[in-house]
This record gives structure tokens, sequence and C-alpha cells, in this order.
């Protein structure tokens, strides 16, 4: 133990959490945090762990975060029955393992968005909550639900939305981003609405508010009319802060003045830190075909999820799943998390882990923005993560990625001999050039998709009107069919000259897999910008690589980008099952080979 | 219309610069305008005129301009003295 505070991996009933705790722990007043729903919850997922630590260090007390059931790295799924009851009883459960572990007699709930409405219903149900801190609460389930449905209308509206819409968008179930409300839930959200409560729940509450609005207000008198001191601030970072992870800012700003509000000395403008703690031999997510354990490793540098499977498959490989932009090791859509628990139906084991930086993982030195974190660290990272496997007993490992992620398995795979296999989803680039990830910077879409473009009078309206950047769209296009020609026009000369093109390089790097033996799968939605990259260097569809043994490319209709889609979901994980078991696995039915526990246990420690 | 959208923006949309300093056709998105503040924008919106925006309606282009926004609505809005609307304060754009 050093002089740091601590964030140490811990389980309670079905629910996965962090909990952090200050150097020289004596506090009698403790948090509970209680996240955001779906994608609110990946955006903010780094900025919240941050905060967690801030609380420790600033007020010195100690600090939960956790995922409600159906979320997250915890048990279920969003769509089981009866999600709004038991994300709240949640919330009182990890209150309760809070007191218990900590031994805290004082309790503070801080929510943001519909954690802050589950904070306050649970806290109604408690009735010893001393203090409440709700960040931008879902005061209306039913505008909740409208704004859910508001952000997905949206997102259907764009032509990969409109290629990659489930077919099951038929109102049973609200949701935006690859995360879904279903029918019960909505029933028991829409009946929600704080503005008719008829006594504060806790003495004290803080809300924040992005301005000064009438619901709010009207809130806080409530809980004043009824005895507590309510307080409210303006929550101005608040769309800095919820969106896309890569651009998500910490909204320090507001997390200073909860600290000030709640009594301890503000001014936590830098993250402090902290040292990542081994979960204790206990701690683990039980479901029906395995047992997840987190892990710590790297020398307590990285986080990572291990699942294993009740029945495992002789002599499988082990599957490293890493992070897809600044998305935690969860996913979007939690496709990791689904991915884990399917493989391991199949007697397959998986770590899901975060690279440096990201998620729960420490962060490099200097704090290196996104881009370096890929470019300069992302593969020693990820090897960390194909050596933690080896050392729990897989020889061989495969990995999967998605975007970004995709970018870490094709050159981790290069590297790490213990590789044998990847999967490589919506691969933007084989090598990394310009910034991905400036805010502001124009969003280039694939060629198809400014072809279907071309053929609509609204979109020539749009573009003679000035409304759409034509002519940065059109310098983007002119840049690939540049790329494109000179690839085609140099080919013949790559071998017997030494000419040196972006093509000439990425075919090495191809070659390179094709001689080491690593099974290799490209995969591609119809309309990704990636199969732009494909295209150009291996023509279309990458029919050029069909004269290669280990390396295919395949192109699936109704996959959009990061996977928002249900469907697409589906289809990428029976795609990546169909790869293992004809190109990686040596087939036959799954073997009964108990569980080692005690191995994974030793392992995470 | 466009003096309700103006106060709706500045209310809800947490632009980087005033609203008052933007002609009706200057671009929201690039003055700062997120794609979540797009959704507190409508919600507001839908407050503020006593309107149900259709999805259909929900595009990125819808919140392009402030005219992009007048011009769209204009059909969904009664007939509605604009004092009253001017009444309301800022309305909720979260749930």
């Amino acid at each position: 133990m050093t002089g740091n505070p601590t964030m140490r991996p811990v389980t309670f009933g079905c629910c996965y959490g962090w909990l952090h705790l200050p150097a020289g722990h004596n506090a009698t007043t403790g948090v509970v945090l209680c996240s955001p729903f779906g994608y609110d919850a990946l955006c903010v997922h780094r900025g919240w762990r941050d905060f967690a630590n801030a609380l420790t260090v600033s007020g010195g007390i100690p600090a939960l975060r956790f995922d409600y059931p159906g979320t997250g790295d915890s048990d279920g799924n969003e769509e089981d029955p009866q999600r709004f009851r038991t994300w709240i009883e949640s919330v009182k459960a990890a209150a309760q393992y809070l007191r218990v572990t900590t031994g805290v007699t004082h309790l503070i709930l801080c929510g943001l968005r519909l954690g802050a409405t589950l904070a306050v219903l649970a806290a109604e149900e408690l009735g010893d909550v001393d203090s409440l801190v709700l960040m931008m609460p879902v005061i209306a389930g039913k505008r909740y639900i409208r704004e859910l449905g508001m952000q997905h209308q949206r997102w259907l509206k764009s032509p990969i939305g409109r290629e990659s819409a489930d077919p099951s968008d038929d109102g049973h179930a609200v949701g935006v981003f690859g995360f879904k409300l279903y029918a019960d839930t909505l029933e028991q959200l829409a009946a929600v609405d704080l503005g008719h409560h008829v006594r504060a729940p806790a003495p004290r509450v803080l809300l924040h508010d992005i301005c000064d609005s009438v619901s709010m207000s009207g809130l806080a008198e409530r809980y004043r009319s009824h005895g507590a001191r309510a307080d409210v601030q303006i929550f101005t970072e608040y769309d800095k802060f919820l969106v896309d992870p890569r651009l998500s800012v910490p909204p320090w700003r507001a997390f200073d003045s909860v600290v000030e509000w709640l009594g301890f000395q503000s001014g936590m403008m830098a993250t402090p830190p902290v040292e990542i703690l081994a979960p204790t031999i206990d701690t683990r997510i039980d479901f029906s075909v395995g047992q997840e354990t987190p892990v710590v490793f790297g020398d307590g540098r990285y986080v990572g999820v291990f699942c294993q499977p009740r029945c495992a498959l002789k002599s499988a490989p082990g599957v490293l799943l890493v992070n897809g932009g600044a998305v935690h090791r969860i996913g979007d859509g939690r496709l990791a998390v689904l991915m884990a628990r399917r493989l391991a139906g199949q007697g397959i084991a998986s770590l899901r882990m975060d690279l440096g930086g990201l998620g729960d993982s420490l962060q490099h030195e200097n704090a290196p923005a996104l881009e370096a974190i890929y470019t300069l660290h992302s593969v020693t990272d990820a090897t960390a993560g194909v050596e933690w496997l080896t050392a729990a007993g897989y020889q061989e490992v495969v990995m999967f990625g998605v975007c970004s992620g995709a970018y870490v398995g094709i050159h981790t795979a290069l590297v790490h001999p213990r590789v044998v296999g990847c999967m490589l989803v919506n691969l933007p680039f084989f090598l990394w050039g310009a910034p991905q990830t400036k805010r502001g910077a124009l969003h280039f879409e694939s060629i198809r998709v400014y072809w279907r473009a071309i053929r609509s009078p609204h979109k020539w309206l749009r573009l003679l009107t000035g409304r759409a950047n034509g002519l940065a769209k059109v310098i983007a296009l002119a840049r690939r069919w540049n790329v494109r020609l000179t690839s085609l026009a140099m080919s013949p000369f790559e071998g017997r000259f030494d000419v040196n093109t972006s093509t000439r390089e990425i075919r090495r790097l191809i070659m390179a897999l094709e001689r080491k033996g690593v099974q290799t799968s490209l995969v591609y939605g119809s309309l990704d910008v990636g199969r732009d990259e494909l295209e150009i260097h291996f023509g279309p569809s990458g029919k050029q690589l069909e004269n290669l043994t280990n390396v295919t490319a395949k192109i699936l209709n109704g996959v959009d980008h990061a996977l928002f889609s249900l469907t697409a979901r589906n289809v990428v994980m029976a795609h990546f099952e169909e790869f293992l078991r004809e190109r990686v696995l040596d087939t036959g039915p799954p073997v009964a080979r108990p569980m080692t526990w005690i191995e994974a246990d030793k392992c995470a420690r | 219309m466009k003096t309700e959208l103006r106060r709706v923006l500045s209310e809800s949309a947490c632009l980087d610069v005033p609203v008052d300093s933007l002609s009706d056709t200057d671009d929201l998105y690039a003055a700062g305008l997120s794609s979540i503040g797009t959704v507190r924008v409508m919600l507001a919106v839908e407050d503020a005129l006593g309107i149900e925006v259709p999805g259909e309606l929900i595009t990125f282009e819808l919140f392009q301009c402030i005219d992009s926004l007048a011009h769209a609505l204009a059909p969904l809005v009664p007939l509605v003295p604009q004092n009253s609307m001017a009444r309301r304060q800022c309305m909720d754009a979260r749930g």
C-alpha cells in the first residue's frame, strides 16, 4: 500500500463495481455514484472514474461506483424483465455494501441523468441517506423516453443508421446507440415524475441543471417545502461531457462544485494518482455457462475481466478483446460482454481489457491523447493482455477488435508469436495516418454513401446552398482516388524497383500475417468507410486477398461502424464464432473440464 | 416564431456564442450545438410551441440554422399569440 488512494474491483449480488478508498481511511461518510444509463454511461465512464478518485482525495471518503444489473460488466441483460425495479434495488444494495465494507455511517448518493433518478427513488426507500447530488436528473420518465426516441430517430436518418436499422425497431423498446429500455422498464419509467413526490429524499439535495429551468427550480422548491436544504447549480460543461467517449471532457468545474457543496476542499482539477488493487478472492460474477473474474495485471497498470467457461473446449485459444475508440472494455452496445459470455457458452475463454489510459486502466506517463495511446502504446498494452492469457494457460490467443480495436488487433497479431488469429471489424486504416479524433474535424463517410447522396436532390440542394461542406468532401474523395490510382499504376513496378507507396507498405503488412500463419479475417459493413481503404489497396471487396491462404475479407450487409444495431452485433458475433470454428479451433465437441477457478484467481492476483 | 426559437436556443442549446450574435442563416453546429443539444432544443421547442415534432423531421439538417428550424416547424405551429409563448420561461430540455 502506498500513500495514494486506491481502487479495487468488487462484486456484490450480481453487480460489478469499483471501490475507491482514500489513503488512510477513517471516514464516517461514504458516497455511492449512480451512473447514467446506456450510451451516456459509455461517454462518462472515464470521467466518472476520475470523479470517484477525486472524491477520495478531496473528501477523504470512500466512493463506490458500479454497473446496474444487465449493464456494463454486471450480470444479466438489459432486456431481462423488471430492470427498473432491479436497478433501484441495486442502488440500495450498493449503499449496504459500502456501509458494511468501509464502516461508514453517513451516506451520500450522487447520480447523473437516469442514475440521479434512481438515486432519488432508492433514497426515498432507504430513508437514511444524508445527502443527494443529482446531476441533470431525469425528472419525468416520459420525457426521457421521448429524448431517447429523438436521438434514435436522428441516427436512423444517417445513411448507416438506415442501412443497419434493426427489424425489431417496432416501438417495443426505446434506446439509442446500442442500448435499449424494454417494455416493462419503459412502463415503470414512464410513471416516474419526481416533481410529484410528496417528500424530500434526503435532508440535503444538490441539483445540477444546464440552465435555470422551471422544472429544476420547481423540484428544488418542492424539496425545500418538505424541509430539505436544496440548492441548484448550473452545469455548464454538460454538453462536453456526455458526448462520444473520444471527445468527452470530464466536467471538473461541476465536480469541484459538488466537492465544495459536500463541505470538502475543492480545487482537484488534475487527476490525482491512484493505485489499482487486485480483487479479493471471492470477487466474481457467476452466470449460467461461466464465471467472470476482474483481473489487474501488468504491474497494476491494466484492468480486465476474465470470462471463463464452465465447460471448457479442450485446447481452445483464449480470446483477447480490446477497446475500440475511447469506449471502455465493455464495448459499444456492450458487445465485448455479450461476446465473452456467448463464447463461454461454447467453451471458449476470453479477456476483455482496457488499454492504458482507457476505461479503468492507469494512464500512461504524461497522459497522452487518444491518438498517441493508439499510435505509441496500444500494441504494447495489448501484448500485456496476450501475456496474461498465456500465463493463465492459453498457449494460443485470438484477437478481436472493432474500429481502432481492429487496428490494435492486426498489429499485435503481427508482432506476438502467441497470436494465431485475429478478426478485425471495420478496420478504418491499416496504418495510422492523420489525426482521427480532433474535435470539430469533419467526418467523412464511405464513397458509397456519397455515391448514394449524388442521387438525392435534397443533398444537391444542401450542397448548392453552401450548407454541406462539399469542397472538403470532394478533396477527401479525390485523395482516396489518388491513392487508389497510384496504387494501380505503381503495383507492376513494386517488385522490380524499390518504389515505396502506402499500398506497398500495407501489402507487406498483410503478407507478413500470411507468412506468420495468422488466421486473419477482415470484416466490413457494406457502407463502412474502412471498406474504401480495403478496396483502395486490395480491389473491390478485397478481391486481391483471395489468393492468400490465411487472410480473408468479407463484406457484411446491415453492419454499422460501431455495431450500434443489435442485428449488426449478432451478425458479427455469429461470424466470429464461425471464424473460430473453421479457421482456428480443432473441431470436436466440447469436453467437460473442471473450471480452474483457483488458477484464475491466482492469475488475477 | 424566430424570436421564440432564439429564446429556446439561448436557454437550452448551450452554444459557444450568444444567440444574438448569430444570423438566421449562421451554422448552429459551428456555433457549438452538440448532438445532445439538438435533442434538448427539440424538447424545449415542443414545450414552447405546444407541438410534437414528428420523427421524420428530426434530421441533422433541421438544426443547421434558425431559418431551417423555422421553415420546418412553421407548418406544425398553430396560430398562437406570440406573447403567450413569450411568457414561458426556460423550458425543460431534460427528462
